[in-house]
């Protein structure tokens, strides 16, 4: 009965407006603008079609063929249900471990399944992904979708949703395990997703728990380097280091600098344990200063300019330290290596000048004599002891003393010249070199050195290899010396020797 | 290959051939010995028979023109970089400082070039020859030749690097050496070439 009644019902609504749009319903009465007029017993030449005439239309139609044709091509399925049930949904998560670092990107979204509503009573779903972060005890809401009554799949009644605000668990400051669960309502009903059966093949859960780890920022300690590594006190010092975090945090490195105890620059023995002056993150080390880097998923450079920082006061000119990084990503602390530097320079005790070479034959040659000075001033008011060494090196060869060293008593305000006179430095394989020169002392200059840097000599050496000319009494000796020693030579073994062949 | 190259290889290509004429000639001498002898005779024997004196005059020339010629070998081709950048007088710089450097390096030759000839007993191999004595003059008189190449040698080492031509110097070195080397030589190459019988 409810099923003739919904065919009429819906038969009646396409006819009536089928009369609406034409202007008359094509048929057997012919009194549509459409009909051919053989057939007017119901209606005339009238075109308005009355619910009367629609009656005798059905009942004369039912003895055709052609009507139970018509009764299938208009019959639609009745509402077989009143009773609207929430659809099922499940955390979609495709990530396949149950551990996962903080940086690690993973789709997460929803899945639903509507399989008992049709579209007719379907309502909009709004889901909301949840999360219980690492020792919390209650969910939170962290992204929220909405599925339309049409978003469904015609054929299997699913769909899937994704949160693209959360790809990672990189927002966490605080590692362990993660429960992430869907939470849905439609207006009228909340459910969620926990009871849900798990379906790990398809990537589908009630409730998922990750463990969420994290990778801690590293410094590479071969790659931790000191600018310049021997420098002033207060010298503008820049250290170096590679740092690398694989989940791209911001990293708060610190710089634990150190004395040693050692005097070798390479010492590695114990670090002096004085109180610290400015740190708080290491009790043992000399200075700490922090700053924060933003690091990167590959080894990125970074460098701790202390300019202005005061790591070094003027009583630690002449010392050795060393230093160490850590490093902070808010979870976890990591330690470089010990990197060693920088020595730091003496405080000046004199001024030096080193003076130009004076070459005794001013075409230079090897054989030559060559006189080298340095002026030396005190700065202290008592003055200082100081003893110089003179060294030459020649191009591509190695730096030699030259001549002995001087000492002699430097007092403030007077210049005092080490003077190096006639001196041989060279020999004949220096020949066609370019040379050069500096001085050693035992007291620190101007620039917290020991040494004067090498000084290049204007020329280079002459080329000339022999120092003295075919027609010289030495050369035309030695000449000589070679015809009687072979004819000596000669008549001695004759006679000691041989007699005559005999 | 370099003039300097070539040159060394005649001085010491001539020396080989002439080492090499002479064994020859000594073999061709003993198996013709053999040959026209009935009895079997040793080489020494023959070698101790076949030998005549040639003098002591000649003999102690004979040496110090051997010994010049090793000087005048070692100053043509290693007082300057002539052949060698690494091994060369210029190089040992004590020698090289010292003023008698020259004759040091000379004497150094010298002792070496003595202990080979008493060890090949070098007299005994012009006493297997026939000299005349226009030839016994003319091997006598490289001693002198052999001073104009050392003397040539050292010019051009007191001048080296040069600044001017030096080729007519070195030139005239190379050609008293070789040509005293050719002359010292010759009682071996004119046997050979079966100028004499």
């Amino acid at each position: 009965m409810k099923a003739c009644k919904g065919l009429c019902t819906l038969i009646l609504m396409i006819f009536l407006s089928s009369v609406t749009i034409v202007g008359g319903v094509p048929g057997p009465a012919g009194g549509g603008g459409g009909g051919d007029g053989s057939d007017n017993k119901h209606g005339g030449s009238s075109s308005k079609l009355t619910l009367k005439k629609f009656v005798n239309y059905l009942e004369d139609w039912e003895d055709e063929k052609e009507f139970d044709r018509m009764k299938e091509l208009l019959w639609k399925e009745p509402w077989t249900k009143e009773t609207y049930i929430p659809p099922a949904v499940w955390f979609y998560c495709s990530y396949p471990n149950d551990t996962i670092s903080r940086s690690d990107e993973l789709d997460i979204g929803a899945y639903i399944q509507d399989d008992h509503n049709p579209i007719d009573i379907r309502r909009v779903v709004h889901l909301y992904l949840e999360v219980q972060d690492p020792g919390e005890e209650e969910f939170r809401t962290v992204a929220s979708q909405k599925i339309q009554v049409d978003e469904y799949d015609q054929k299997y009644n699913n769909t899937q949703r994704l949160f693209p605000e959360v790809r990672s668990f990189d927002y966490l400051d605080r590692v362990g395990d993660v429960k992430l669960r869907i939470r849905a309502t439609d207006g009228v009903s909340v459910w969620d997703s926990t009871n849900r059966r798990d379906n790990p093949k398809s990537g589908r859960y009630g409730e998922r728990v990750l463990t969420v780890y994290n990778n801690p920022a590293k410094i590479n300690s071969t790659t931790m380097n000191i600018e310049p590594d021997l420098a002033r006190w207060d010298e503008y010092i820049i250290y170096t280091f590679d740092l690398a975090d694989k989940d791209q945090d911001d990293v708060d490195v610190t710089l634990h600098v150190y004395r040693n105890n050692s005097v070798e620059k390479s010492g590695k023995e114990g670090l002096e344990n004085e109180t610290a002056r400015n740190c708080t993150a290491n009790g043992d080390a000399l200075f700490c200063i922090s700053r924060t880097f933003p690091a990167k998923r590959e080894e990125s450079t970074f460098s701790f300019n202390v300019e202005g920082s005061e790591i070094f006061d003027k009583e630690d000119a002449g010392k050795n330290f060393s230093y160490k990084f850590s490093c902070n990503d808010s979870m976890n602390t990591t330690w470089s290596e010990m990197g060693y530097g920088p020595q730091l320079k003496e405080i000046a005790a004199i001024t030096v000048e080193p003076n130009d070479v004076i070459p005794e034959d001013e075409n230079c040659y090897w054989w030559g004599r060559y006189s080298f000075s340095l002026k030396v001033c005190s700065l202290n008011p008592e003055g200082e002891d100081v003893t110089v060494t003179l060294f030459t090196k020649t191009e591509n060869g190695s730096a030699k003393q030259c001549g002995k060293s001087l000492t002699d008593h430097v007092t403030r305000g007077n210049v005092t010249t080490f003077a190096f006179k006639d001196l041989k430095p060279f020999d004949v394989t220096d020949r066609n070199k370019t040379f050069g020169y500096y001085f050693t002392y035992d007291v620190p200059d101007q620039k917290g050195d020991y040494k004067t840097e090498l000084k290049r000599g204007e020329s280079a050496i002459n080329p000339k290899a022999l120092e003295h000319p075919m027609l010289s009494l030495v050369t035309i000796s030695n000449l000589v010396l070679i015809g009687l020693i072979s004819l000596l030579v000669g008549i001695l073994m004759e006679r000691k020797l041989f007699r005559g062949g005999r | 290959m370099s003039l300097d190259l070539l040159a060394m290889l005649l001085v010491f290509g001539l020396l080989i051939v002439g080492a090499g004429l002479h064994k020859r000639n000594m073999e061709r001498i003993y198996t013709k010995m053999v040959a026209l002898s009935s009895k079997d005779v040793s080489k020494k024997d023959l070698y101790e028979e076949l030998s005549a004196p040639q003098g002591s005059n000649f003999n102690a020339f004979a040496l110090t023109a051997w010994i010049l010629l090793s000087i005048a070998v070692a100053y043509f081709y290693f007082l300057t970089p002539r052949i060698s950048l690494e091994f060369n007088y210029l190089q040992i710089a004590p020698l090289a400082k010292s003023p008698i450097g020259l004759v040091t390096f000379a004497a150094v030759v010298a002792f070496v070039t003595t202990v080979a000839i008493v060890s090949l007993d070098l007299p005994k191999v012009y006493s297997f020859y026939e000299m005349p004595k226009r030839l016994k003059a003319a091997i006598m008189s490289t001693v002198p030749v052999l001073g104009v190449s050392i003397t040539c040698s050292t010019y051009m080492a007191t001048v080296y690097p040069p600044e001017f031509s030096t080729t007519f110097i070195s030139a005239l070195g190379f050609v008293t050496l070789f040509g005293s080397v050719a002359i010292l030589l010759s009682p071996i190459y004119i046997r050979a070439m079966g100028v004499t019988k």
